[in-house]
């Protein structure tokens, strides 16, 4: 045991804790040293994974009692909290290991009382996520990013597959194509109907540039150019400051890259044909493809229309033509080389596996190229800094109240509060007033009241850590509900921000009441 | 001598070799011995304890070598003349300690404290407490009288419920802010809570806590491992210490900063016969200290050996404190001398041996007897008599002053 913590920690490392224990308590306190040098070692570790690793290695049966393997090249998606898969296996193998961290914490009660002390300790906490969710977790991404972005594909091939035409970008649909429509030459069918598009639509490095700005104005500015008056209000009034960007995203993406996906087609059409979910990878939430009404004003088809939440073609004809065009069988001599599949596949295991033709699986290679570079040139290392602030004091305060945590109370509280979701339910109230109050109001507020009253008798009574464990409580749900995106509780949201402030007032309090005399 | 001399280094230095630890003791009592510079002490014992800390090898083999450098180094520094100037300088210092009257400001002052528990229907009541310092108050009492209600009332871990609370030394609030004032208040309480990594890390942030950086840390953390015997568990853990050695290491830890209070429960419960005469030798020291006089409150229930130490005394009885007083005074008022001894014969045998002599009453507390008989005779009076009956006694105390008949005043 001994020889593993001696080879786990080195020399250094050691004489450092020494130095800050002996000099500098509350930095000790905080085990800022361990994590700074165990985060930043972490991250080098997995940018350096994510420089290998910049596509998906799938496995597949090919339905004929064969093995396919073959990339599945992962489109790059904006690094948000908690939307990124990659970032999210990472955040779980930071906070899997940082629990070690957190343990330690959990065992070490604060010595000090002092607010001053307290603000400190809760400002290295903000460093400390900040470099593990900020740096390590992220830092897989950004290997994946750097690598498909200059290693992975040489210039002169993403030029070829750039220029061969065959994928349908700009492809959008005549007035005058019907289902006898005979396509002779498909790269001359795309590009005059790409041609078309680009006079609709500005072209996709304009949005590609824009579409991390979080200001909202920048956005109705843009969208209100467009004069669509059933533009969704969220566009104008978001959700969150990152979500215009979100949404630009989807917007930037061209035509039939839309029309490809086909969500707008009913359930059952989706799920029994493949090539409708042939950019599943792009919008594999049910979430991402229900907000696609207000890109229909992009057209200038005037048989599309909308439903509330999904976009279909009425015209059965239309939809012929499409199932023409994309399943063709198309090839190109150099997709092997990427391992990118050269051919349309008509199989699949389940109903939720995707399997990418051969024009999708191209453009998504080309796609991923260019978006990486974008991603790189802009900094979204950078910005996505930005985001995380909106999350590090929940995390700081939760750690900081780690030593106070009893499961017995925890689990008291949470029964309270689920009964008292009830007896709300009960009276129908509408669910985000439920949410807001069980979080803001129920645990909150009552536990740091209690931390304040008892400061203000200047005793230490019973309820002491009934009351801790009712911020912390309050603080955990909020932050979970924000991050599962459930209603009430974004990153704009009052109960957001309050919560966070009531765990900041409560950490500078707990200490300070813990020394106080006991009452019993 | 100087050949001596070289012959004792020579052997340090062998088993410096062989068995570091033991040769970094003989080290530290050779420099302490032979050392013109006092300094090579403080050195030595930081070596040991850097020897005992280091985790690499390179780290363990740079630490004997300093503390094979620090062994020559005593060689040279030997100079008989000046180390008798020092011991004579030493002497001349401790006579005019002995001298000089002691640090007795006001530490601790508690009147009409009570505490009530409802559910149990206990309620402790002090009237008055002094404490000063250089001074030494000892509490004892039977079980579950409230002793430790009171410690922790004093040390601010229980708030009274009524009573005034004073520590003038500290802050000249009436009003006492806890927070604060915790953390100049020394105390050990009888049941120790567990602490997270080892020893040594303890030590050195108790001691950075209170103001000991740096070097001092090192330097404090060394000499009270050292003192108390802590070195060879140095890097343990709670769980792996025995009882006594993690009632060293709080005491260790209350000491180490020189707090000018402190409050221990039951100090010698724990401790071997030896570690006891260590602890209170110590305790004695300390509070007496010029530099860093102390006021301690200790309770336990070997009461000759806080008798020995103690300059008050405080005497519990269901919730009830008592105030025996200073030391010299204790047992002036009382109406019988009391002797407790132990003999193989028994009751009937016994009465029929002292028959002649005027005593009052014989009992036996089931390990010894226990006689108590008029002012009039007294202990030298009670051995000659006994001499005179050829009774063989294995054991012998004159308990008339001690505050151990206040046990037996049924009895009495």
């Amino acid at each position: 045991m001994r020889s593993i913590s001696k080879w786990l920690v080195p020399g250094f490392l050691r004489r450092l804790d020494q130095y800050l224990r002996e000099r500098y308590p509350v930095l000790w306190y905080s085990g800022a040293h361990w994590v700074l040098f165990y985060g930043l070692l972490g991250g080098v570790l997995l940018f350096g994974a994510g420089l290998l690793y910049p596509v998906h290695w799938v496995t597949r049966f090919d339905g004929e009692g064969g093995i396919l393997d073959h990339w599945v090249v992962d489109p790059i998606k904006p690094i948000e909290f908690a939307y990124d898969e990659f970032y999210i296996y990472s955040l779980i193998l930071v906070f899997a290991v940082a629990c070690i961290w957190m343990y330690r914490q959990f065992q070490l009660r604060p010595f000090f009382y002092q607010v001053q002390h307290s603000l400190f300790c809760l400002l290295i906490y903000v460093g400390c996520w900040w470099v593990l969710c900020g740096i390590t977790a992220a830092a897989f991404r950004m290997g994946t990013i750097v690598k498909t972005a200059w290693f992975w594909m040489p210039e002169r091939d993403l030029q070829d597959f750039k220029n061969s035409g065959i994928y349908p970008y700009g492809f959008v649909l005549f007035a005058g194509d019907t289902t006898e429509i005979i396509i002779v030459d498909t790269l001359s069918f795309f590009k005059k109907r790409e041609e078309v598009f680009r006079r609709i639509w500005e072209n996709e490095g304009t949005w590609l540039k824009a579409r991390y700005r979080v200001d909202p104005s920048y956005w109705n500015k843009r969208l209100k150019v467009l004069d669509q008056p059933h533009l969704s209000d969220q566009l104008y009034f978001p959700l969150y400051p990152s979500y215009p960007s979100d949404q630009s995203y989807q917007l930037y993406r061209p035509y039939l890259s839309y029309l490809s996906d086909r969500s707008y087609l009913s359930e059952n059409y989706y799920l029994l044909d493949l090539s409708c979910r042939s950019y599943h990878s792009y919008r594999w939430g049910r979430a991402e493809r229900a907000n696609l009404s207000f890109l229909s004003y992009l057209s200038d088809f005037s048989d599309l229309s909308y439903r509330p939440n999904r976009l279909y073609i009425p015209n059965p004809s239309i939809q012929s033509i499409y199932h023409r065009v994309t399943r063709s069988k198309i090839k190109h001599p150099k997709a092997s080389a990427y391992k990118l599949i050269n051919h349309n596949i008509n199989f699949y295991i389940d109903s939720l596996v995707m399997i990418p033709s051969l024009s999708n699986q191209i453009e998504d290679a080309v796609r991923s190229v260019e978006h990486a570079r974008q991603f790189s040139r802009e900094g979204i290392f950078l910005r996505y800094f930005f985001h995380l602030f909106h999350y590090l004091l929940f995390f700081s305060v939760l750690v900081f109240l780690l030593p106070w945590v009893s499961a017995r109370n925890l689990l008291q509280l949470f029964v309270f509060a689920f009964l008292s979701w009830i007896v709300l339910q009960l009276f129908r109230v509408e669910e985000t007033t439920i949410f807001n109050i069980a979080m803001y109001l129920v645990l909150p507020i009552p536990g740091l009241l209690l931390l304040l009253w008892m400061q203000w008798q200047e005793k230490l009574y019973k309820l002491f850590c009934l009351a801790v464990n009712m911020v912390f409580l309050g603080l955990l749900t909020t932050l979970v509900m924000a991050l599962l995106r459930l209603d009430g509780v974004y990153p704009t949201n009052a109960a957001f921000y309050s919560t966070q402030l009531i765990g900041l007032l409560a950490a500078c309090v707990v200490p300070y009441v813990q020394a106080m005399p006991k009452a019993r | 001598m100087n050949e001596q001399l070289e012959q004792r280094a020579a052997s340090i230095l062998e088993l410096l070799r062989q068995q570091p630890e033991r040769g970094a003791d003989l080290l530290i009592d050779f420099s302490k011995q032979y050392a013109a510079n006092p300094q090579l002490e403080d050195e030595a014992i930081l070596a040991k304890l850097q020897w005992m800390m280091a985790v690499e090898e390179a780290d363990k083999a740079a630490a004997l070598q300093q503390l094979e450098a620090l062994t020559q180094r005593v060689v040279e520094d030997y100079n008989p003349t000046a180390l008798n100037d020092i011991r004579a300088k030493e002497a001349a210092l401790a006579e005019r300690m002995k001298a000089l009257p002691l640090p007795n400001a006001l530490v601790l002052q508690a009147s009409g404290l009570r505490k009530n528990y409802a559910s149990s229907k206990f309620s402790l009541e002090l009237d008055k407490l002094e404490l000063r310092l250089g001074e030494i108050t000892g509490l004892v009492g039977e079980n579950a009288t409230g002793k430790t209600t009171l410690f922790r009332i004093l040390a601010g871990e229980l708030a009274a419920d009524a009573g005034e609370l004073r520590y003038p030394l500290f802050s000249s609030k009436p009003k006492p802010f806890w927070p604060q004032l915790k953390t100049r208040i020394a105390y050990v309480p009888q049941e120790l809570s567990p602490w997270l990594g080892s020893l040594s890390e303890n030590l050195s942030l108790e001691a950075v806590l209170h103001g000991l950086k740096g070097a001092n840390n090192q330097k404090a953390v060394a000499y009270i491992v050292q003192r108390l015997g802590l070195a060879p568990h140095l890097d343990k853990t709670w769980a792996k210490l025995s009882g006594g050695y993690k009632l060293r290491f709080a005491l260790a830890k209350a000491l180490i900063w020189n707090p000018q209070l402190l409050i221990i429960d039951e100090p010698l419960a724990y401790l071997d016969v030896k570690t006891q005469l260590i602890v209170l030798n110590d305790l004695k020291n300390l509070a007496r200290s010029l530099r860093h006089p102390l006021a301690i409150l200790l309770s336990s229930q070997h009461l000759h050996e806080i008798e020995a130490v103690a300059d008050q005394m405080l005497f519990m009885r269901n919730g009830q404190v008592e105030n025996l007083g200073r030391s010299q005074d204790w047992g002036k008022n009382r109406r019988f001398n009391v002797f407790e001894f132990s003999s193989t014969l028994d009751y009937s045998a016994l009465t029929a041996a002292l028959q002649g002599l005027a005593y009052h009453k014989l009992w036996h507390n089931g390990l010894n007897w226990l006689l108590s008989t008029d002012l009039s005779i007294s202990s030298q009076g009670f051995l000659q008599f006994l001499s005179q009956k050829q009774m063989t006694i294995s054991y012998f105390r004159d308990i008339s002053s001690s505050v151990k008949t206040r046990f037996y005043e049924e009895y009495i």
